[in-house]
């Protein structure tokens, strides 16, 4: 189904990855080295239809599914029900395709060893969740304010979660929007760690030095902002000013960090989709790439 | 004389030293004393009373036994044996003055000093007795030995007791003089660890017998004391340290008693514990935090038992440094980030005794620098001058492909291990490139290129796909399961529990066999090379430094498959990493050459320096200042020690107890100031001496042994009566020979009168006249 959709889309990969390859090297590594930058679409449907596979690689990326508000761990649209307004779970959200483009470039970008295929997902509760040291959770509500999707982490999921992160573990949180959500995050987490401060980074922090130096954090939007039916957002809208939150250990690391007022796994899953603009694909991926060197590094 | 034989007499006898003085012919003596006996029987042929036979045989043998005795006293018999010629010659009487000698074990309640002085001087004391003979010089010893002249001089206060340096100084004052005998007075409780039986037999060569009298009780019968304490000297990790205490018995098995550790007069630290069997010694471990960052000294103390004699022995001080002192430090490169490297930082991160600075290939061509001291450090990356990496003690490589190094780096790499005495870690997969470099040659594993691997194990690391990728238990070896860099406990058993709850591991990098010199600590379960199972964790010694290698990557699932309050995997890498580092060589160290002293000794301080390339630098300035608890301070330039390159003396005497510190300075020829690693601090306490009570019992054995290597004999105190004859009569450098008649002897008189009485009442009971 992905490679059929490259396929649909492979007109316009060409552009995208011209245009990421213009704008990623110039600014993002003035202060290192330059990178090649070749994203073609042919190699890239290649990888897709199967030279990649999963477990060839010392780097899985790690997807958690949790309990959603309408209870269950279903995927939307499944048998809990689907769909706005209904039961059903976002943990899958842009699953796999945003991993698969993302990975594809930390394969190119850095010398963490991935490919296109080393994802997978796992319940929070699931041991083998202690094979990996990356985490990553969408935290999506929709619509927005809705009490009806999104996570509720369970008792057993918030056990295995504080050990992951005890024990060394990195959780990305990404995707949930406006004051509300900000609250609903606030509350899982205060489930999570009632009592561990929630702080906001500013770009002084290590985590936006690893490997690029991103000075700004830039508000990387949804689909919504250029898809076809208009979701009513604004690039760059000043209602939602984006921030990364961020718990940190008992030696200062941070253990959890969550995008707020972003969206990067659109960002990497419209990497290659003319309408979405490529400077917050190239955002999203750099924010990301810097995640992963410091929870490689600390 | 005495009534019967001397002993002497008798020992002479013995050894045929037995004549006549009147040297008649043996034939004309036998003749003679037939002639007695037959004129007897003549004279007994007619009686004035019948006689029956028996009688007859009797009363001739009772007469003939008379006159045979006058006769054999009429020849004069003589022993020859050697005396000394009275005041003619000199006698050293060595008083044993230390203060295991004030311990009252001697039956009256009196102390081993009081007993001997008695015996020496009160009225009719050994003293009167040998002056009659000999010239007698006194003298006291422990450590040292002076001369006395009466009991006044006898302190029993010396801190230390050595026999033999009192045997060789009596030797030197004496030398010259006619000196016939030693006489030692002791307990043989001698604590300075040279063995005085050499001395003995020095004099035993001239005929100086040494006489040894033992004093006090071969086992103290009420006493508990500290034997022994052993501390680390430095803390190296964490703030817990255990303190091993020896604890001796004798009068109170199964006891229990208090030790309790004061820091001050605080206490630090108590335990409850079971003392062993009577003469038996126990050992007790007590756990310990020091409170603040210098050097501290601890006084241990074991509850005073009821009516015990020993007292002095309950205590100890001794030194434990907690000084802040710079971590060993560490290189690491990785060619790439993994969770290896992530959890050997992390496990690392919180050690104050290591610093990891690494650096690690985020990207192509870019890099990531972390616990570097200051923003140069790495910043050209691995360094290529031989003073910035020799500023490491340890490097480690992980992922990291040959092209990252030039032929130079390698070279240096390898007199990095082989001279400067650093420690170099492999950990993870090996550039079939490095075969042909030193890498090949520093590390306990042979490199083996990938292509002449058989094809099961090739494949790489990861799962699922092939036997080197698969999940593993690895097996400790032997020498593993006892290792310091592998131990998770002190206990055997706890550890093999700790070990067999840890998660298996994940995919292992083929090299080779570990080399023959090698030792291999952990190895895989099941995939062998050439009939030997895959090294995991292997070391070596290369030149004055360590090589190790780790063969897999997974080390960082002892960490995240186990609960985070587990502290396995960061322990391992600590252990191993810092006995990577630890030996390697310092520019400077400094020795004392005892563990702890007491006042008025003498400390003797060595340096060992050694130059920027780490070789032993014989043209340094080198100082040492030393600072005491009384406040003074000494500054004395070292002097180099021509006898040894490198090594650089001084030394001086304390004379107040606590804490001394010490800086020394080192400014070479080439003068580089500023250099921390050209400075090193150290320190020494000074503390009441205990020694003279710790094991205090009587050495009978050792004083024997002084005795009779020398033609002596041993005494013990209570039984000296015939001790003054006996040394006149010890042959000697300055005894004559002498013969001393036997006719006079009570004895033979005695037999004289009984015999006549014999003959007397025999012819009354018959009627003779």
């Amino acid at each position: 189904m992905t490679a059929r959709w490259v396929q649909r889309m492979a007109p316009s990969l060409a552009t995208g990855a011209w245009l990421l390859s213009a704008l990623i090297p110039g600014n993002a590594l003035a202060q290192n080295t330059a990178l090649p930058l070749d994203f073609d679409a042919e190699s890239f449907v290649q990888d897709m239809n199967g030279a990649d596979t999963l477990g060839q690689t010392e780097f899985t990326w790690i997807r958690g599914r949790y309990t959603n508000y309408g209870g269950g761990r279903g995927r939307r649209g499944g048998r809990f029900g689907g769909g706005f307004g209904g039961r059903g779970g976002w943990w899958d959200t842009d699953y796999p395709d945003a991993e698969s483009n993302f990975l594809r470039g930390v394969q190119r970008y850095t010398n963490i060893d991935a490919n296109s295929k080393s994802y997978d997902f796992l319940d929070l509760t699931d041991p083998r969740l202690y094979e990996h040291s990356f985490l990553y959770m969408n935290m999506k509500r929709v619509p927005i304010g809705s009490l009806y999707s999104g996570p509720d982490f369970q008792p057993d999921e918030i056990t295995a979660l504080r050990e992951f992160m005890f024990r060394g573990g990195f959780v990305l949180l990404d995707d949930f929007w406006g004051e509300v959500h900000l609250e609903e995050f606030q509350n899982e987490m205060a489930k999570l760690f009632p009592d561990r401060e929630l702080v906001k980074l500013d770009t002084r922090h290590e985590l936006f030095h690893t490997f690029f130096d991103i000075n700004e954090v830039v508000q990387v939007p949804g689909r919504a902002v250029t898809w076809d039916y208009n979701g009513g957002f604004n690039l760059d809208d000043p209602d939602y000013p984006p921030a990364v939150y961020a718990i940190l250990d008992d030696d200062g690391r941070v253990m959890l960090v969550a995008n707020h007022n972003a969206d990067l796994g659109d960002g990497w899953e419209h990497t290659f989709y003319e309408p979405y603009p490529t400077r917050y694909s190239n955002e999203a991926y750099k924010i990301t790439i810097n995640f992963l060197i410091y929870a490689f590094t600390h | 004389m005495s009534y019967f034989f001397d002993q002497h007499a008798i020992d002479a006898i013995q050894q045929g030293r037995f004549s006549f003085a009147y040297g008649i012919s043996p034939w004309l003596a036998l003749v003679l004393a037939l002639a007695l006996v037959v004129a007897v029987w003549a004279l007994y042929r007619k009686t004035t009373r019948t006689l029956t036979p028996a009688w007859k045989t009797l009363l001739i043998s009772v007469r003939s036994a008379v006159l045979l005795l006058l006769f054999f006293c009429l020849l004069r018999p003589v022993v020859t044996t050697e005396q000394v010629v009275p005041q003619e010659s000199y006698l050293a009487v060595v008083v044993d003055d230390s203060q295991s000698m004030s311990i009252a074990d001697v039956d009256g309640g009196q102390s081993r000093a009081q007993a001997v002085s008695e015996r020496l001087y009160a009225d009719g004391g050994l003293n009167e007795a040998l002056a009659d003979t000999f010239q007698v010089r006194t003298f006291r010893f422990d450590k040292q030995t002076q001369r006395v002249t009466d009991s006044s001089g006898l302190l029993a206060a010396g801190t230390a007791s050595s026999i033999d340096q009192a045997l060789r100084y009596v030797d030197q004052q004496l030398s010259g003089l006619a000196l016939g005998g030693v006489l030692l007075f002791s307990d043989g409780a001698d604590n300075e660890g040279v063995d005085p039986v050499e001395s003995a037999r020095s004099f035993g060569a001239r005929q100086i017998p040494v006489f040894t009298v033992g004093v006090g009780q071969e086992h103290i019968p009420r006493d508990v004391g500290i034997v022994d304490v052993a501390a680390a000297r430095t803390v190296l990790e964490g703030s817990v340290f255990n303190v091993d205490v020896a604890l001796s018995n004798q009068g109170y098995a199964g006891s229990e008693v208090g030790l309790s550790v004061y820091d001050g007069d605080a206490v630090v630290a108590t335990q409850r514990v079971v003392l062993g069997p009577d003469a038996s010694t126990r050992r007790f471990t007590i756990e310990l935090t020091p409170e603040r960052q210098e050097a501290i000294v601890y006084r241990l103390a074991v509850e005073e038992q009821d009516d015990e004699i020993v007292l002095e022995n309950n205590q100890y001080s001794f030194l434990v440094d907690n000084s802040v002192r710079p971590p060993l430090d560490i290189l690491y490169v990785d060619g790439h980030p993994r969770n290896e490297y992530k959890f050997i930082r992390r496990a690392i991160e919180n050690d104050p005794t290591l610093r990891l600075a690494t650096y690690l290939q985020t990207g192509p061509g870019k890099f990531y620098r972390q616990g570097i001291k200051t923003p140069l450090e790495l910043s050209s990356g691995f360094p290529e001058r031989m003073d910035d990496l020799y500023q490491y003690e340890a490097i480690i490589l992980g992922d990291i492909g040959k092209d990252f190094f030039t032929d130079g780096q390698l070279t240096m790499l390898q007199d990095f291990v082989a001279e400067r005495g650093g420690g170099l870690l492999v950990a993870g997969m090996m550039d079939d490139l490095f075969v042909d470099t030193v890498l090949a040659d520093i590390l306990p594993v042979s490199l083996v290129p990938s292509s002449l691997l058989p094809q099961t194990l090739r494949g790489g690391i990861t799962r699922g796909t092939h036997p080197t990728g698969e999940l593993f238990t690895p097996q400790l070896t032997s020498a593993g399961e006892y290792s310091e860099l592998l131990r998770l406990s002190g206990s055997d058993a706890e550890n093999q529990r700790l070990w067999s709850e840890l998660p298996q591991l994940q995919g292992v990098y083929v090299t080779g066999r570990a080399k023959p010199g090698a030792t291999v600590l952990m190895e895989h379960p099941l995939l062998q090379y050439q009939s030997q199972r895959l090294p995991l964790i292997a070391t070596q010694r290369y030149g004055s430094g360590r090589s190790m290698s780790i063969t897999t990557a997974s080390t960082w699932r002892w960490q995240m498959m186990m609960p985070a309050e587990d502290q396995a995997h960061e322990r391992l890498w600590r252990q191993m990493l810092r006995w990577l580092a630890v030996s390697a060589l310092e520019r400077v160290t400094v020795d004392f050459d005892r563990e702890f002293y007491h006042v008025g000794d003498r400390v003797n301080v060595t340096a060992t320096v050694r130059d920027t390339n780490y070789l032993l630098d014989n043209n340094a300035s080198v100082w040492v200042h030393m600072s005491g608890p009384d406040g003074s301070v000494i500054d004395n330039a070292m002097e180099w020690d021509i006898d040894e390159d490198g090594v650089y003396r001084s030394s001086f005497e304390v004379n107040s107890e606590g804490v001394f510190n010490l800086m020394v300075d080192v400014a070479s020829a080439a003068g580089e100031a500023d250099r921390s690693d050209t400075e090193k601090h150290a320190a020494f306490v000074v503390t009441p001496s205990l020694r003279e009570f710790s094991s205090a019992g009587r050495d009978t054995g050792l004083l024997r042994r002084i005795a009779e290597g020398s033609g002596g004999r041993y005494y013990d105190l209570a039984q000296t009566g015939t001790l003054a004859t006996d040394i006149s009569y010890t042959p000697s450098a300055y005894s004559q020979e002498v013969q001393i008649d036997l006719w006079d002897t009570p004895l033979l008189l005695a037999l004289l009168i009984l015999l006549l009485c014999a003959d007397w009442i025999l012819r009354r009971l018959r009627g003779l006249s």
